[in-house]
């Protein structure tokens, strides 16, 4: 403390308690002191006489003018400005991805964990015909060896299909057309019209196809009463297979064989199981085929024969060899037109109908994940990734368009400025 | 700019129709000794207009009088640069002479006032003549408590100096 100096404020009052005591300790015993603080106050003195002023004029005047030049209180605009630059930048960082084709927002507003990524993986893995691995749903039963069903292609039983299918895709083995009954199932709201009976030809001969895809309550249940119907109309199975979806809905299908006459009532039965979510229906009338083989057959057997009498009547060497020969290849046509013809009417008498079962879609409540804690790291690691990106993004969108704001920052500075000076 | 916004979003809403009713007579006072009794009334008026356009960024850390009187004290400064003018210290003297209640020293002290230098004539003045605490002057003037109580002692210091050395003549 600078005695001398505080002397001043002693006089004008503004020392504290303590220190008004120091100095007047000081000034007891220090008359020079009080000397001093007694030219300081008389000093003060003078100048507090120094108080005459002139009466004030102009207030009525400047109350007006303040009355008339009052601003309206502005509303502060600065943090909507902001906010509306702000949003826009991240609006742009989220959306460009989009524009430009990359997909890249799409993927970061739904982050996927890698367990999730696995599970769906593994749900869409093919289904297993491995029936030691797969059990009762997954298991695939071989009603007879599938080369049995060659010349179906060589018949082209896809001719006169009635309806459906052409967008569909095609099975490359079994030229049977297929569609993912998820799909349809997705797409079909209302059960598809049933079709009427296929028109009954009696005396022709009629190769039939047909395909009918249901929803039903339950795959397992539905699969075992079709096999016993297709069983008890005289028919057999020719094979079965089943899928798992990734939300658990079981799908099934199956390809029997059913006589002719009762494929109708095949598809009517089957049609009672659950909701037909599509059926096709298609036939190819051979009638005239077989009339040729058989005609055919019958000219080879008169062939047959004759070169068998011929044979019989020639004693040269040579010309029973050629006459040999002529037989053999006689007899072989006539056997391969024979084989063609019992499998024309085995494919007439036989009707050939693709089943597909799909378990009615049930909404599963969340199971928690076995390996939650990874789980939850992926997911929240994804997450700040996403912040992080968009971060990015919007301060990269600052450093380009810098020249563009920081010259409007600019212009609302300097005007601000001038409105204040 | 973020500080900027921040302190506007702080602000207070100040009346200034409501100050210039309380203060005209003083911020008038005020500008008179700076300025003089012939442009006091567009001192004071120009204060408080630019009061009013400063409304917005007032954030209440010094009182509202300290303010407006810090705004009139530079409307005054800026006055005087412009029409080159010292304080009136003459015209002061004259009035106090024709209040009636006649001060001897008055000349004398206005004389020894001039002599001293404009920082502490603007103490002194705004101590001693216009009653403001040295908190007070800080806060207007921007300079710390400290600095205000030192430039007081030296220029009452060097007033005395002037003071007697005028009675040794």
């Amino acid at each position: 403390m600078n005695l001398k100096e505080d002397l001043k404020a002693y006089v004008d009052g503004e020392l504290t308690a303590d220190q008004v005591k120091e100095i007047e300790r000081a000034a007891a015993s220090s008359e020079e002191i009080r000397d001093e603080i007694a030219a300081l106050r008389s000093l003060k003195e003078e100048f507090a006489a120094l108080t005459a002023t002139p009466e004030p004029k102009g207030k009525i005047a400047l109350i007006r003018r303040l009355q008339v030049a009052k601003p309206a209180r502005k509303p502060n605009f600065m943090w909507a400005y902001a906010g509306a630059a702000a949003a826009l930048l991240i609006g742009i960082a989220i959306i460009e991805p989009v524009l430009s084709g990359g997909g890249g927002a799409a993927e970061m507003a739904t982050p996927k964990t890698e367990a999730a990524v696995a599970r769906e993986e593994s749900a869409k893995a093919p289904s297993y015909e491995d029936s030691a691995e797969s059990g009762e749903m997954k298991s695939k039963v071989e009603g007879r060896p599938s080369n049995s069903f060659a010349n179906e292609r060589d018949l082209d039983p896809r001719l006169g299909r009635s309806q459906a299918g052409s967008a569909m895709p095609e099975d490359a083995d079994t030229g049977v057309i297929r569609s993912n009954p998820r799909d349809r199932v997705s797409q079909a709201t209302k059960p598809a019209p049933q079709l009427p009976n296929l028109p009954t030809n009696p005396g022709r001969d009629i190769i039939y196809n047909g395909s009918i895809s249901l929803e039903v309550p339950d795959v397992t249940k539905s699969v075992n009463e079709a096999i016993s119907l297709v069983q008890g109309l005289g028919g057999y199975v020719v094979s079965t297979e089943s899928t798992l979806d990734g939300d658990g809905t079981a799908n099934a299908y199956l390809e029997v064989r059913i006589p002719a006459a009762k494929f109708d009532i095949a598809n009517k039965s089957l049609s009672k199981y659950g909701k037909i979510l599509s059926q096709t229906s298609s036939g190819q009338d051979v009638t005239q085929q077989i009339a040729e083989h058989e005609g055919r057959t019958r000219a080879l057997a008169v062939a047959e024969q004759e070169y068998i009498r011929m044979l019989n009547a020639t004693r040269n060497t040579s010309a029973r060899l050629e006459v040999r020969r002529r037989l053999d290849e006689v007899r072989a046509e006539r056997e391969g037109l024979r084989a063609a013809l019992k499998r024309m009417k085995d494919l007439a008498a036989l009707s050939t109908l693709s089943i597909e079962f799909t378990g009615e879609e049930t909404v599963k409540p969340d199971e928690p994940s076995a390996n939650w804690w990874d789980d939850s790291n992926t997911g929240a690691s994804n997450a700040l990734g996403f912040v992080g990106r968009i971060l990015g993004r919007v301060a990269i969108y600052l450093v380009y368009l810098s020249p563009i704001w920081i010259t409007g920052l600019a212009v609302w500075w300097f005007a601000r400025k001038r409105a204040v000076k | 700019m973020l500080t900027q916004m921040l302190r506007r979003s702080t602000a207070i809403h100040l009346d200034v129709e409501s100050l210039a009713e309380a203060h005209y007579d003083a911020i008038w006072r005020f500008c008179f000794r700076r300025v003089g009794r012939e442009l006091a009334a567009d001192a004071t008026q120009e204060t408080f207009l630019t009061a009013l356009r400063r409304a917005s960024s007032f954030r209440g850390d010094s009182d509202a009088k300290t303010w407006l009187f810090g705004i009139a004290l530079n409307t005054c400064r800026s006055l005087s640069r412009k029409e080159k003018r010292d304080l009136p210290l003459d015209e002061i003297v004259e009035l106090q002479a024709q209040s009636g209640t006649p001060n001897l020293s008055a000349m004398r002290l206005t004389q020894a006032l001039k002599k001293i230098s404009p920082e502490h004539q603007e103490v002194v003045i705004l101590h001693e003549m216009d009653g403001f605490s040295y908190l007070e002057i800080a806060q207007m003037i921007e300079i710390p408590e400290g600095t205000v109580k030192s430039r007081l002692h030296h220029a009452f210091l060097a007033l005395r100096k002037h003071l007697n050395s005028e009675e040794d003549l």
